[in-house]
């Protein structure tokens, strides 16, 4: 009998985690407007640092880009458009990372020549930093 | 009466080749080696061109500017690690059926700039000043 906490060799606890809730989250698809809901839930059980950043994150996007549906995905925070992730929230907590992430997916309209920044680390939200995920956000979905 | 799914079949779950990488993952870690380079290598090789051609330069410049990360694979993917960590890695455009492909620095990069700074970049292709970024990027990465 092993611990459930334990790692056996394979996967850590971590993205073992990851996969069972987005194992769930795609067999419960169909649900709807469970997604926002999640969505705060998931923001709601982060560890304070984390959850200030998601929480200002939330409304900025909800603000810049309402035609986003939030959701989660892998368990966290996320923004689709008709189906596919925009652009998504790490927490710092998810992976045991010393920052937090804000990451956009190829859906994101941020194409700028043939090199460009996809994720973002956040420590904390200052008020530049509002400004310039605003700024991505609207880029994204122009 | 039973009828039995091809393979490839998508069951509600993950796609095919999320389920790919987790495989590779686990045998990355079961499988420890000493043969990172060799892994890292026969995984470039493996690429469509596009994505090999970019993997290919990147594995010159981090030889050159971050000599001191060692090369592995890490869920099927070009890595290069410090003290066993990840670093930084290339996601081939292929690799989830991607329009870009990806240059992902984790945690252990010393990129910090701020409170807010980019950790993973798209990719079309490397140009020369791609090159350059690319460079101060592992620089000050591994600094």
């Amino acid at each position: 009998m092993t611990n459930t906490g334990e790692t056996s060799e394979g996967f850590t606890a971590e993205e073992r985690a990851a996969m069972k809730e987005r194992a769930k989250e795609v067999r419960s698809k169909g649900k709807k407007n469970a997604g926002e809901a999640d969505l705060l839930a998931k923001i709601a059980e982060m560890d304070d640092t984390d959850r200030a950043i998601a929480e200002r994150v939330h409304a900025i996007i909800t603000e810049v880009a309402p035609e986003l549906t939030p959701k989660t995905w892998y368990g966290q925070p996320a923004y689709a458009k008709d189906g596919n992730v925009v652009v998504f929230f790490q927490a710092s907590s998810k992976f045991k990372t010393r920052y937090s992430t804000l990451g956009f997916n190829e859906s994101a309209a941020l194409d700028d020549g043939t090199m460009w920044p996809v994720a973002f680390a956040l420590t904390r939200l200052t008020a530049d930093d509002e400004k310039t995920i605003a700024a991505l956000v609207k880029r994204a979905i122009a | 009466m039973t009828t039995t799914t091809t393979s490839t079949t998508t069951t509600g779950g993950f796609t095919d080749d999320e389920r790919d990488a987790m495989k590779e993952r686990l045998k990355e870690v079961r499988g420890k080696n000493d043969n990172g380079l060799a892994d890292l290598l026969g995984k470039i090789a493996e690429m469509e061109d596009a994505d090999r051609v970019m993997a290919e330069r990147l594995h010159i410049l981090v030889g050159d500017a971050a000599p001191g990360l060692a090369p592995k694979t890490w869920y099927g993917m070009p890595a290069w690690a410090k003290d066993g960590k990840v670093v930084l890695f290339f996601k081939p455009a292929a690799k989830f059926k991607a329009r870009y492909a990806t240059l992902g620095f984790s945690d252990s990069a010393a990129l910090d700039d701020g409170s807010m700074w980019p950790t993973e970049f798209a990719l079309m292709r490397l140009s020369t000043a791609d090159e350059e970024r690319v460079v101060a990027l592992l620089k000050r990465a591994t600094a």
